[in-house]
C-alpha cells in the first residue's frame, strides 16, 4: 500500500540521490582548491641565477611570484607575457620567478631563449628541496602568486595566464 | 628429526623472518616513522588517488622532506597535518576532516544503518500486529461457526 508516507520518503531518498549524483557530475574532483587567498605571504630567502640572494615577497612593494620550470611547456608558451609584463608595471610591480624542480643549466637555457639573457629580466629563484614551493602551496607550474604591499596574497593563478587574468592580478595587488 | 624439533623450528621461522625483512627496509627509526605515518595520510598533489608516501614523483618526496624538517623541529603530527591543510585545503587529507560538511561523509553510513533498522523494525511489528488481528478473527469466526452448527444440529432433532 502506497500511503502518503511512504510516497514521501521515496521521493526523498531518490531525490537526495539524483542530488548527490547532480553534484558529483558537475564538479571536477582533480579541481584543486585555493586556499592562500588573503592569507600572509611566506617569506623566502633564496639564491638568485647569477649570484646574490633575494627575499620575497618585497618589502613594501607588491610583488608578483611565478613559478616556474624549464621543462613545463607552458610556461614556455606564458614566458614572453610575463617579460612584456615586467617591462611595462616592472617600476610599480616586483617581479620574480621561483624555479621549480629544475637544474641551473635548465633554467639558464629557457631564459637565455627566450628572455635577456640567460639570468632573465628579474630575479629568478633557486629553490633546492622544493621547500619554499611547498611553503607556498604549489601543486605544480606554471603558478603565478600576486602578493600585496603588506606581503597578503591577493590572488593566485594556476596555469598559463592570459594578458587578462594577468592584468586582473595586477590590479587586486595595486591598490 | 623428531616432530618436536621441526615444530619449533618452524615456529622460530615464521616468528623470525618479518622482523629480517623489516630491517632490511632503509632507516626505520622513529623519524622516519612519523614521516611515512603522516605520509600517508596525505595526497600526492600530481597523482591519481596515490599518498605523498606512495607516490615516487619529485614533489612528494619534497613533501616528505618537509615532514621530515617539520618534525625534527619538534611540531606534532596534527601541526605538520595543519601545515598542510594551510596550503593545500582539506583536499590534501586523503581521509576527509571529522568536521564540517565533510563530517556527513562519516555520518551517513550510520544514519542508513539507523534508518534501515528502523524501517525493517516497523515493518516486522506491523506483520506481527496483522498476524495477532487475523488469529483474533478467526477464533471469532470459528466459535461462531460452531455455534451455529450445533443450532442447526438440535433443530434438526426430533
Amino acid at each position: 500500500v502506497i500511503t502518503p508516507l511512504r510516497a514521501a520518503l521515496g521521493l526523498l531518498a531518490v531525490g537526495g540521490l539524483v542530488a548527490a549524483l547532480g553534484f558529483g557530475l558537475s564538479h571536477d574532483p582533480r579541481a584543486l582548491p585555493i586556499v592562500v587567498i588573503n592569507k600572509i605571504a611566506p617569506q623566502e630567502t633564496l639564491r638568485r641565477l647569477g649570484g646574490g640572494r633575494v627575499r620575497v615577497p618585497f618589502a613594501g612593494r607588491p610583488t608578483l611570484l611565478n613559478v616556474w620550470a624549464s621543462w613545463c611547456t607552458e610556461c614556455k608558451k606564458e614566458h614572453p607575457l610575463l617579460v612584456a609584463a615586467e617591462r611595462r608595471f616592472g617600476r610599480r610591480i616586483a617581479f620574480a620567478g621561483l624555479i621549480y624542480q629544475d637544474s641551473v643549466a635548465g633554467a639558464r637555457g629557457f631564459l637565455r631563449a627566450r628572455d635577456r639573457g640567460p639570468n632573465g629580466s628579474y630575479p629568478n629563484l633557486l629553490d633546492p628541496g622544493s621547500r619554499a614551493a611547498i611553503d607556498y602551496g604549489v601543486y605544480g607550474v606554471p603558478e603565478t602568486f600576486f602578493i600585496d604591499r603588506r606581503g597578503v596574497i591577493r590572488a593566485k593563478v594556476v596555469g598559463r595566464m592570459s594578458w587578462q587574468t594577468l592584468e586582473q592580478g595586477l590590479a587586486a595587488i595595486s591598490r | 628429526m623428531k616432530p618436536a624439533a621441526i615444530l619449533l623450528l618452524t615456529l622460530l621461522t615464521l616468528t623470525l623472518a618479518p622482523a629480517a625483512a623489516a630491517s632490511d627496509r632503509k632507516d626505520s627509526g622513529p623519524l622516519e616513522q612519523r614521516v611515512e605515518r603522516v605520509s600517508q595520510g596525505l595526497r600526492c598533489p600530481v597523482c591519481q588517488s596515490l599518498s605523498v608516501w606512495d607516490s615516487p614523483s619529485q614533489v612528494s618526496e619534497a613533501m616528505r622532506m618537509r615532514i621530515r624538517d617539520l618534525a625534527r623541529r619538534g611540531e606534532s603530527d596534527a601541526q605538520i597535518r595543519a601545515y598542510f591543510v594551510a596550503r593545500y585545503g582539506d583536499w590534501i587529507l586523503l581521509s576527509p576532516p571529522r568536521h564540517g560538511i565533510a563530517l556527513a561523509v562519516w555520518l551517513a553510513p550510520l544514519l542508513i544503518l539507523l534508518a534501515g533498522a528502523a524501517a525493517a523494525t516497523a515493518t516486522v511489528s506491523g506483520w506481527r500486529r496483522r498476524a495477532r488481528a487475523l488469529a483474533a478473527v478467526d477464533g471469532a469466526a470459528l466459535a461462531a461457526g460452531r455455534a451455529q452448527l450445533a443450532e442447526l444440529e438440535q433443530r434438526r432433532l426430533p
